[in-house]
């Protein structure tokens, strides 16, 4: 082989290690998409006009969703089936929400409460009675979470509530 | 050093600009997804006074707000998810203290016009907006108070929170 053969040899490059690097990124950032998509179950939510659009909680904000039929999930499992009367799969839940959230003392009432709030994600033509046993639920002396929000359509470019959130 | 010798010995270096123009492109597209707002939020309160105090508590004054369902409406079953429903002619009525309120316009004036009115709190003595309850009867609906909270919360009612019927104490 010749000086001149030697100089024109061109080396390939090994695709490999990106391949690898570009799949796995993939694979870990579906896992996480799916995780998060795991809270959040297909309802139609009303709109409002002066809602915030709702950005990702610094603290826990457990998102409990209610179907019409008052069936009420977290993470795709059920734990209050539509019509039941027992309440203590969903009691249990929420005072493991209770458990975990930060705590901060209240005046009025004496005593340390839950001081993140709980996300209620309903159909717009979901009764108010299925949502309201969660609110009773909220209220037991071993759950006492207070701050509820519920989550309604994201407010549409220009309206008040965006460009509230925008800080205009 | 002879010529062969250096020539095995030599190796391909590999160009790494392409795996970090798609890293990058992955990570930007991603953190991207991450903060996109997916939905909005009106919050509200629940009574906190559930349970046994002690501590003795001073009488607010508060301003009363309840919604009644006037027609139920008929289920129409929604064209793309069979299980699911729409309610044609759901209509609502809503009662701001004694004065009772046919629309949500009306609503929305009612309520401006009552945040207005700022009444002394009995621990500090300033004045503040009264806190606002929301109260729902028999067949409302989810929209019908997100409705609702979504004026009260343009008539910038700082305490909002929910009546709720057969409150349970252990």
């Amino acid at each position: 082989m010749s000086k001149k053969d030697v100089r024109e040899e061109q080396t390939e490059m090994d695709m490999t290690p990106m391949i690898d690097c570009v799949f796995q990124l993939i694979i870990f950032f579906f896992l996480v998409i799916d995780l998060q998509n795991q809270e959040l179950e297909p309802v139609k939510l009303p709109v409002a006009r002066f809602a915030v659009p709702d950005q990702p909680p610094e603290g826990q904000r457990p998102i409990v969703n209610v179907l019409q039929s008052g069936e009420t999930i977290y993470k795709r499992k059920t734990y209050l089936e539509a019509d039941e009367q027992d309440y203590s799969k969903l009691q249990g839940l929420l005072e493991y929400f209770a458990k975990n959230m930060t705590k901060k003392f209240d005046k009025a009432v004496g005593k340390e409460l839950p001081d993140d709030p709980l996300l209620i994600r309903a159909d717009k033509w979901t009764e108010m009675h299925h949502i309201a046993k969660i609110m009773e639920t909220c209220g037991l002396t071993n759950v006492q979470i207070w701050r509820v929000e519920l989550a309604v359509g994201e407010p549409k470019a220009g309206s008040p509530g965006a460009a509230k959130a925008a800080g205009n | 050093m002879p010529t062969t010798r250096k020539q095995r010995t030599r190796e391909a270096k590999m160009d790494m600009t392409p795996m970090i123009d798609v890293t990058f492109l992955l990570l930007i597209f991603f953190l991207c997804l991450e903060f996109k707002s997916l939905e909005g939020k009106l919050g509200s309160n629940l009574p906190k006074d559930a349970g046994r105090s002690q501590l003795p508590s001073e009488p607010r004054e508060r301003l009363d707000l309840r919604i009644a369902v006037t027609n139920a409406g008929t289920r129409r079953p929604d064209g793309l998810q069979g299980h699911r429903y729409e309610l044609d002619g759901h209509t609502v009525q809503y009662a701001l203290g004694p004065r009772h309120v046919e629309s949500l316009a009306e609503l929305e004036a009612e309520l401006r016009r009552a945040a207005a009115i700022t009444v002394p709190d009995p621990v500090t003595g300033t004045l503040q907006k009264r806190p606002l309850t929301i109260h729902t009867g028999s067949g409302v609906c989810y929209q019908d108070v997100t409705e609702v909270l979504d004026l009260a919360h343009a008539a910038e009612f700082r305490e909002i929170d929910f009546a709720l019927g057969s409150r349970r104490t252990r």
